[in-house]
């Protein structure tokens, strides 16, 4: 009976309970609206647009460069006073002008394009037809013929050759000798008078390295004349051959200076090294003809009388030559005497020897260089060899093409006196280890 | 059952649709707003059982959801729940810093029930406005969490898991703890009427 009870009232109780939920719920909507409102309020007074907001701190915009104003009179207070404060110096003298620099050129590059396209808007509102051309252009209408005009390009000439070509010229010009030689004493000069006293010159003149350069390009582009004659001059015309050697030399090998009249003779013999053949062809020759024009040999008696060799082309102490820069002045002086030869001595500036010391040392005595002297110090490494001119320039040819080529070079002439010069060439290397790879494997 | 999980399963993912929607544009709060005033304003008065008080904490309640929202992380609690916890911890603190009101409060709830079944013709006997007016008395005696658990369970009709997420419980205490509640209530509410 008490359990009755019991479970009777509680669920007296949770009926209560319930009731009372329902009785204490209630709809007030007049607050809802208010608080509504208020939230909506609130949302639209906290989250305001940030531009607004950067823009409404007004005491930020204004005490901001007030404030950058006063430490610059101060930074330039106190140095004038002699104090020094590296970090405003360092932006006053490094950032400042590199940003305003910066500046310019996207300011100038902005305006020309500006320019440009004004330019353009006004071509084609005066002539609308200019518009069309281009599109036609671009659509490829240009006639075929005044294509492969253009297209052809004399700096191709330039270019070195590959060891095939040159071997494919040398059977050329062998095969053109042998005709020649038959056909010597028939032959005349078709040159002007004054174009073969520049063409002309010694066979005694013997280069220690073959001559491969330029007499062999201008075959080259003898060649290429033949396939193209309408491009290129006339015979009449100032010789193509002339301008190749007007043009600078593109390699490094040794090479007569090409700024100094030099005789060119043809003496037949066997001995004649087919590198030394004078380009003698003319641009307009078809092929086919004998192009090689001989000149009587000079006597014996002068072998150097026409040889005019400038006056060694002496760099200033301590310049630097960057590598890739055409050689210089003193490649003049590849035609060296036998019984002379140019002396470099090599200054190897490295930061730290410790690692190839030792690998350098056991490798060293295996070099066919001829290595008079060798020491290292801490700093740097000092081979001095010597080293004919030939031989070095090939050595900073090739270091120039090397991935881990050394930053510079510093050559000075120490000692220059009857045509013998001694150079100290300062390389300063930094990926070592590839670079006496490379050294060590060229001069075995 | 099955309908009814599926049913809050479904309230749930649109509950979290319209919380990213509140976090990305603060306007779209309004729909939240809307869907849980009522629930937090009469817990509120349930609770405190002034009309004034309850309409301050819900208005403190739903500003601070405003303003913490981007703070809100889902994690399969509903954002209801969130809110009830934020209700809670203003009424308590506003407790904390003014108890000594607290005694005003009878007056105001009698006239709450007394305006509520004047209306309601039907159940207006005397009777049972003194039991129900002794109810929400002895209610008034236990103390705020079982308060807590008794108007979420028979006022706002909250299922066990629900409480247990507002109040960080697990579901098995919240059974616990209303049973003993119910308990107590029922022992003191017996003592007044003898």
């Amino acid at each position: 009976m008490d359990f009755l009870n019991e479970k009777n009232t509680e669920d007296l109780i949770v009926k209560d309970l319930q009731q009372l939920g329902q009785q204490l719920q209630q709809t007030n909507q007049a607050f809802k609206l208010a608080l509504a409102h208020k939230l909506r309020a609130k949302v639209l007074s906290q989250f305001v647009n940030p531009v607004k907001k950067l823009c409404s701190l007004r005491w930020a915009w204004l005490t901001a460069p007030a404030a950058l104003l006063l430490l610059v009179i101060l930074a330039e207070a106190a140095e004038y006073s002699g104090l020094e404060i590296k970090p405003y110096q360092y932006l006053k003298t490094t950032v400042a002008p590199a940003v305003n620099r910066q500046i310019k050129i996207t300011a100038t590059a902005i305006i020309e394009e500006v320019k440009k396209i004004a330019d353009n808007a006004l071509k084609a509102k005066l002539n609308p037809a200019t518009t069309q051309n281009k599109s036609a252009i671009q659509n490829k209408t240009v006639p075929n013929d005044l294509l492969e005009l253009t297209s052809v390009n004399p700096l191709i000439l330039f270019q070195p050759l590959t060891e095939q070509q040159q071997q494919i010229l040398k059977e050329e010009i062998k095969s053109q000798l042998g005709k020649n030689e038959q056909m010597a004493p028939n032959l005349q000069p078709s040159l002007p008078a004054q174009q073969q006293d520049d063409y002309q010159y010694s066979l005694d003149f013997q280069p220690t390295e073959p001559l491969v350069l330029e007499n062999d390009v201008a075959d080259t582009f003898l060649n290429e004349a033949d396939k193209l004659p309408e491009s290129l001059p006339s015979a009449d015309q100032e010789p193509v051959v002339k301008k190749l050697i007007d043009s600078p030399p593109t390699t490094d090998a040794l090479v007569p200076p090409l700024t100094a009249p030099i005789k060119i003779s043809y003496q037949p013999s066997e001995n004649i090294k087919l590198e030394d053949v004078p380009p003698t062809t003319k641009a307009g020759e078809a092929a086919g003809t004998p192009s090689t024009i001989m000149t009587p040999p000079t006597p014996p008696s002068q072998p150097y009388s026409n040889i005019n060799i400038p006056p060694a082309g002496q760099k200033s102490a301590g310049s630097i030559t960057e590598l890739g820069v055409a050689a210089p002045a003193e490649q003049a002086n590849g035609q060296e005497k036998t019984e002379c030869q140019n002396r470099f001595r090599l200054i190897l500036k490295i930061n730290d020897l410790s690692k190839i010391d030792d690998q350098f040392n056991n490798r060293i005595d295996g070099l066919d260089i001829e290595i008079t002297e060798y020491y290292s110090s801490s700093q740097n490494l000092t081979i001095i060899l010597t080293l004919p001119s030939s031989q070095y320039y090939e050595l900073k040819k090739s270091l120039a093409s090397l991935t881990a080529r050394p930053d510079y070079f510093e050559e000075e002439i120490i000692y220059n006196e009857a045509k013998c010069q001694e150079t100290v060439v300062t390389i300063y290397v930094n990926k070592r280890i590839s670079f006496f790879e490379w050294l060590i494997s060229n001069f075995r | 059952m099955r309908r009814e999980y599926f049913k809050a399963m479904a309230n749930l993912e649109l509950e979290q649709r319209l919380v990213e929607k509140a976090k990305r544009n603060p306007q779209d709060f309004n729909q939240l707003y809307e869907l849980y005033f009522e629930k937090i304003y009469n817990f509120l008065l349930a609770r405190c059982g002034q009309k004034e008080l309850a309409e301050d904490i819900t208005s403190q309640t739903f500003l601070n959801a405003l303003e913490k929202i981007h703070n809100f992380k889902w994690r399969n609690v509903s954002f209801g729940a969130w809110l009830y916890r934020i209700a809670i911890n203003n009424l308590n603190s506003h407790f904390r810093k003014n108890n000594r009101i607290i005694l005003t409060e009878d007056e105001n709830l009698n006239l709450l029930i007394s305006q509520q079944t004047s209306a309601d013709s039907a159940e207006s006997d005397l009777e049972q406005r003194g039991r129900i007016t002794e109810l929400y008395q002895t209610i008034k005696k236990l103390s705020a969490d079982e308060q807590n658990l008794i108007i979420l369970k028979y006022f706002q009709h909250k299922s066990y898991q629900e409480i247990a997420k507002i109040l960080k419980l697990s579901s098995n205490t919240v059974g616990v703890k209303l049973h003993r509640s119910l308990r107590k209530l029922k022992i003191v509410y017996h003592q007044k009427i003898k």
